[in-house]
């Protein structure tokens, strides 16, 4: 979707950041929200602090907010479409070529 | 309620929302009474390092439970058949998959702000009633689904468990109406890109492919 997204308003973003941290997302506030979404995810209570006060300072209190919300949903849907085994819509089998991420067989639909 | 931290902004509309999934986490569902499934809730935030105690439930219940909540990419048909060989209906674990990713989500949305976990509300007494849709058939995914098994469905064979997750995830992200809408504004604090970023980020760190 995010790719989607970006097609469809003609914004840039360079999705490898997705699965490689080091990379910069041409998002903005992309790295702050990367290092935000690393440590709620990971539960990394060391990192955590910082990386939220880190976006604090750059967007404030709603953007923490925000970015907590939507990774909390997603936290939530990615378990339950893998603990059912919804299968990968195909019209995503080639964004994950391109991520460099195999599609387990048992969810190729 | 959970405290309110110092960076991050309120959201008194999330908040009723979390509060109403708790207090429909305490009640009883269509196979677990309220006390059953506080207890699926209290083993996933055992599993997940965020409590120390944990449930006291039969071990093939618990090892669902810690799958869902800590490697559900790694979740199985051998699983779900599994739980029905044990005597289990395949709709009750669609119940406990819905509790344990309900609170999975609620405590992260909770450590992500820098607040404490939401205590546990007080059981319901009662006993279950099955609230299942009659629709559900097992198609394209591993359960009952009403239709294909799309992210959207995959809970729907028991609607009040899908209501009360859309009911949060509306208002922490978007209605499912509006996901595919890229031309609309969220009206939110983090622009659409932004918020497609955290979503996709974090399905690459539970390596979901959703």
């Amino acid at each position: 979707m995010l790719r989607e997204n970006s097609n469809a308003n003609n914004t840039p973003v360079n999705i490898l950041a997705v699965t490689n941290a080091a990379l910069d997302p041409l998002v903005p506030l992309g790295r702050e929200l990367v290092a935000f979404v690393d440590a709620i995810v990971l539960l990394d209570f060391d990192e955590l602090p910082i990386a939220r006060q880190d976006l604090f300072d750059a967007a404030g209190p709603g953007a923490v907010t925000r970015a907590a919300a939507v990774c909390a949903g997603f936290e939530g849907t990615n378990r339950v479409v893998d603990a059912v085994g919804v299968p990968v819509n195909k019209r995503y089998y080639d964004i994950a070529d391109e991520l460099q991420v195999t599609i387990p067989e048992h969810l190729r639909g | 309620m959970a405290s309110q931290p110092t960076l991050a902004a309120p959201d008194p509309v999330a908040d009723a929302a979390i509060a109403s999934a708790l207090a429909h986490l305490a009640a009883p569902g269509s196979f677990f009474t309220g006390a059953e499934r506080l207890a699926l809730a209290q083993h996933a935030r055992y599993s997940r390092g965020l409590d120390p105690t944990a449930a006291d439930l039969s071990p093939v219940v618990a090892e669902a439970v810690r799958r869902v909540a800590v490697e559900a990419m790694h979740s199985r048909a051998e699983h779900v058949a599994a739980w029905e060989a044990d005597g289990h209906d395949v709709l009750a674990y669609v119940e406990l998959v819905a509790v344990v990713a309900q609170i999975c989500s609620i405590d992260s949305y909770r450590v992500g702000l820098g607040a404490n976990l939401d205590p546990l509300p007080a059981a319901v007494p009662g006993d279950p009633t099955p609230a299942n849709d009659d629709r559900a058939v097992t198609s394209n995914a591993w359960v009952p689904t009403v239709g294909v098994a799309l992210a959207p469905t995959a809970l729907n064979a028991l609607p009040e468990e899908k209501a009360v997750k859309d009911a949060v995830s509306k208002e922490w992200y978007l209605t499912d109406e509006f996901v595919h809408k890229y031309d609309v504004d969220p009206g939110r604090e983090l622009t659409r890109a932004q918020m497609e970023l955290v979503a996709s980020r974090t399905s690459y760190l539970n390596e979901c492919f959703f």
